[in-house]
């Protein structure tokens, strides 16, 4: 195990390997523009140089009665009214691979600008991550007027971070601003939303193309934070730098590119003032340094501990290593027909029983053990909380007969072909759970061309080309707790990566994008994990585990989403 | 001088075109930049939605000349990852760059002017022996690695100094030292060998023997007739600097150019590299240059007037 550990932490770091030979060609071709020789003759010879628990929800509306506001959205731009960081405070910072690439919510839904995002601004709902239920957030209460029309009554008395009052036309304005801005990144997240409109100060209407189940949950999501209209505005007409302006708990201090990301407390914040009083994300890209940061005692946060460092994290005095649980599930995903960039593909696992020969075939729990217990096996990527999950997939390791296996493969179609197997080295232990899985597949007779590729080559390889061949692996969250996303690659029209076509997945995913009632809908996405199961499109692994390095003096637990809200967060 | 200056800029700019060709073939053979800018789980009209959007597809010979004219008057397009114009955000990364390169190019002289005399002074000797193993080591060690082990022990085990990040001078010492260390051996090792071969030039022999003293012989008649090939080699550094400062950069966190272009590069952002490229470019130029001008200073019989 010591020597995988090794290998992978070797892989990590040599994973962008192209990249830095991309970036050596460039530096290289520079060396050849540094100049002539002088012409003057030199007079000596040159030489030649050769995420625990859930996140608390307030049981109390903390809201005092305010005066609602007289007219919709004042004129001018107030200042921003939150002090600055105050020296002596109390300080967490967190340790970052990277920070944001724009503060501006919509414009950037990588993971970790949503962390960021997510202490600054606040959404109309709170998804509990632990149970998937909704709690009203900047919103009071909410309800489905009918299938398409969702009413939201605003909270009264909460602020921007500047003094600007939150009202129904700072929700208008910064939907409608995604809405009318294909450019923006978060932009095909929100194009279910037909329209958005203020029906008093406080109430809000949103209204969809069609019946939206998903609604709460997406609009929950990465990119749902309100902003303060009147200081967009007027940022947009002047054309000045975006400054993020929300209700969170945080407000935004000081931004030095690349360095770190400061936000302060939000003394007016309509929960109360968080605990902290200076919150400080760090971009550290290299593990090893976030790890040294960590012991040193410059960071009180970060996730993604290897396993490797865990002792040593534990050992110092003052630091821990904490587990928890992932929304990520690793899959194998085999082309059951042609599609996508591969429509003159013909393989053998368009064969149903070389599917379930592959399925067969796998190990879970030797897999399990070789990642050091790292994950729960499952049979679905629809896992808890999320709608739809079941003890009869999760937790479970699946049915491994490597005998029936090869019994399946010789009534097959197979004749000793070589399945092409992409995977990437994105996450920690896979590229060793790829090489265990060739190992297995091999094992019942199964020819393996393994291919494991750095992120942004398997991406530019297999994803947006569609260009995978018989199997791929792949992590894949869901940080929506919603069960539409798992299955979407198997709707009508989105099968460029699958092939997959079965009747009754289809109808079953397209009935349940649109159901209203969440028993059925959650029978129906039952249903389709069954057929995904029976006919192989996926072959689940396990849900991932990670482990978050945290200074004692922190008071925090990890969301189960891994969203690193910091509202409630305390230092000692 | 002027006119040598004015040539060496005109050729340059043949060579950044060439590059921007070589990098925008490199760049888009590696790959899709639309597959970094959407989710896994994007649809193909997504997909469609975004390449359109930054104009991805249209042909590539219409997207190089495109980027081509607008390089020409100045601008080199948006960033993808940070939807805002390449330029700027290379040029505020700057500072940082320069700061921690200069800063090693001072550490790697304090290292290597005195290691190099030492080593010719004393030639053969097991001073000599030991430095000239020192050098080797300081060479043979990655930047990556040695990086590592500067933080375990002076930020991890003595708490001495900052480990990652901006502040004060002292987050500098670390990174720069590991730059520098990098760089110092091959000037050392230059230094003693031409060293040595000056010292045993006629005229200091015939400056010894009119009774000079050793401190002036050496440092004034040998060191800076050495310095010729030390500075030119100490020019050619710079590009090798900027290179190591990538990995030291993101060792470190430093927020400076390199880590802006390396991220940018595994996203397939073109306009950044391109825009940065440019600065390096520039950067190793005016190196060069202040090289090749040095050179007046150094020996009089060196001239670049008008004629």
């Amino acid at each position: 195990m010591a020597t995988l550990l090794g290998r992978s932490r070797r892989l990590n770091r040599w994973s962008n390997a192209r990249s830095l030979l991309l970036l050596s060609l460039i530096l290289f071709t520079l060396g050849a523009c540094g100049g002539a020789a002088p012409a003057a003759p030199a007079p000596t010879a040159v030489p030649v140089v050769a995420d625990a628990t859930a996140v608390p929800v307030p049981t109390t509306a903390p809201a005092p009665t305010v005066p609602a506001p007289t007219e919709a959205v004042a004129t001018a731009v107030p200042e921003p009214t939150t002090a600055p960081a105050a020296e002596g405070g109390k300080t967490a910072t967190i340790g970052m691979v990277e920070l944001v690439t724009s503060l501006d919510p919509p414009t950037d839904w990588a993971i970790a600008a949503t962390w960021i995002h997510m202490n600054i601004f606040d959404c109309l709902v709170w998804r509990d991550r632990a149970t998937a239920e909704f709690t009203p957030w900047l919103a009071e209460s909410y309800e489905n007027t009918n299938s398409t029309t969702w009413r939201f009554k605003l909270r009264q008395g909460v602020t921007f971070h500047n003094g600007e009052p939150f009202n129904a036309d700072a929700v208008v304005w910064t939907y409608q601003r995604i809405l009318a801005d294909d450019t923006m990144i978060t932009y095909p997240q929100w194009t279910f939303i037909k329209e958005v409109t203020a029906v008093d100060p406080y109430t809000v209407d949103f209204v969809t193309a069609q019946p939206e189940p998903a609604m709460m949950s997406k609009i929950s999501g990465t990119g749902c934070g309100i902003q303060a209209p009147v200081a967009g505005k007027a940022q947009k007409e002047s054309g000045a730098e975006y400054k993020p302006i929300g209700t969170g708990p945080f407000a935004f201090s000081e931004w030095v590119k690349d360095d770190y990301i400061k936000l302060v407390a939000n003394a007016n914040y309509w929960q109360g003032k968080p605990d902290i009083d200076n919150l400080v994300f760090r971009a550290i890209p290299e593990v090893s340094t976030r790890v040294a940061s960590l012991l040193a005692g410059d960071v009180d946060l970060m996730v993604g501990v290897p396993k490797q460092d865990w002792e040593r994290v534990n050992a110092n005095e003052g630091t821990s290593v904490e587990e928890y649980l992932t929304n990520r599930t690793l899959l194998l995903a085999l082309r059951t027909a042609p599609s996508g960039g591969m429509l003159d593909w013909s393989g053998p696992t368009s064969d149903p029983l070389v599917r379930e020969a592959i399925s067969l075939a796998i190990d879970r729990k030797t897999l399990i053990e070789l990642i050091d217990g790292l994950g729960i096996p499952t049979l679905s990527r629809i896992t808890p909380p999320t709608l739809g999950s079941s003890d009869k997939f999760y937790n479970q390791f699946g049915e491994y007969n490597p005998d029936k296996a090869r019994e399946l493969l010789a009534k097959s179609s197979y004749k000793g072909e070589t399945l092409t197997f992409h995977t990437s080295t994105a996450f920690l232990y896979q590229k060793e759970v790829a090489e265990a899985i060739t190992a297995m597949l091999q094992d019942v007779g199964l020819k393996i061309d393994l291919q494991v590729m750095d992120v942004t080559s398997f991406r530019e390889k297999v994803y947006f080309p569609n260009k995978n061949q018989e199997i791929y692996m792949d992590a894949l969250g869901n940080s929506f707790f919603d069960p539409w996303i798992t299955v979407k690659e198997f709707e009508v029209g989105q099968k460029q990566r699958s092939g997959w076509v079965n009747p009754e997945a289809e109808k079953l995913i397209a009935e349940a994008a649109v159901n209203m009632d969440p028993k059925a809908r959650a029978a129906q996405y039952l249903r389709v994990q069954e057929l995904i199961n029976e006919e192989n499109p996926h072959v689940y692994l396990y849900l991932m585990k990670d482990a978050m390095g945290k200074s004692d003096r922190l008071e925090f637990a990890m969301n189960p989403d891994n969203f690193l809200w910091m509202g409630f967060a305390k230092v000692k | 001088m002027s006119r040598y200056i004015t040539t060496r800029i005109v050729l340059l700019i043949p060579s950044l075109f060439g590059l921007s060709l070589i990098l925008f073939i490199l760049m888009r053979v590696g790959g899709d930049p639309v597959a970094n800018l959407v989710r896994p789980e994007a649809s193909p009209e997504e997909i469609a939605t975004v390449r359109a959007a930054y104009g991805f597809d249209r042909p590539l010979h219409e997207q190089y000349l495109t980027s081509i004219g607008r390089i020409m008057v100045g601008d080199f397009g948006d960033s993808v990852r940070f939807r805002s114009p390449a330029m700027p955000l290379v040029v505020e990364r700057l500072p940082a760059t320069l700061q921690l390169s200069v800063v090693a190019i001072m550490i790697a002289l304090l290292l290597a002017i005195p290691i190099g005399l030492i080593s010719a002074l004393y030639q053969n000797s097991a001073l000599d022996v030991t430095l000239t193993l020192s050098s080797t080591l300081g060479r043979a060690m990655p930047n990556f690695w040695l990086g590592i082990m500067l933080i375990l022990l002076f930020g991890v085990q003595l708490r001495w100094l900052p480990i990652s990040g901006t502040g004060d001078w002292s987050n500098l010492v670390l990174p720069a030292t590991t730059l520098g260390i990098g760089i110092a051996p091959t000037l050392t090792r230059l230094l003693r060998s031409s060293m040595i071969e000056v010292l045993r030039r006629e005229y200091v022999v015939t400056a010894r023997a009119k009774g000079l003293k050793e401190r002036v012989v050496v440092l004034r008649h040998a060191l800076r007739n050495s310095l010729i090939p030390f500075v030119t080699i100490l020019g050619l550094q710079v590009a090798w600097l900027l290179g190591g400062a990538v990995i030291v950069e993101e060792v470190f966190a430093w927020p400076g150019m390199g880590r802006l272009i390396y991220r940018s590069v595994q996203v397939r952002d073109l306009a950044v590299v391109q825009a940065g490229v440019f600065i390096f470019a520039l950067i190793v130029m005016v190196a060069n240059l202040l090289v090749d001008l040095s050179y007046a200073l150094l020996d009089p019989r060196i001239s670049y007037r008008d004629k």
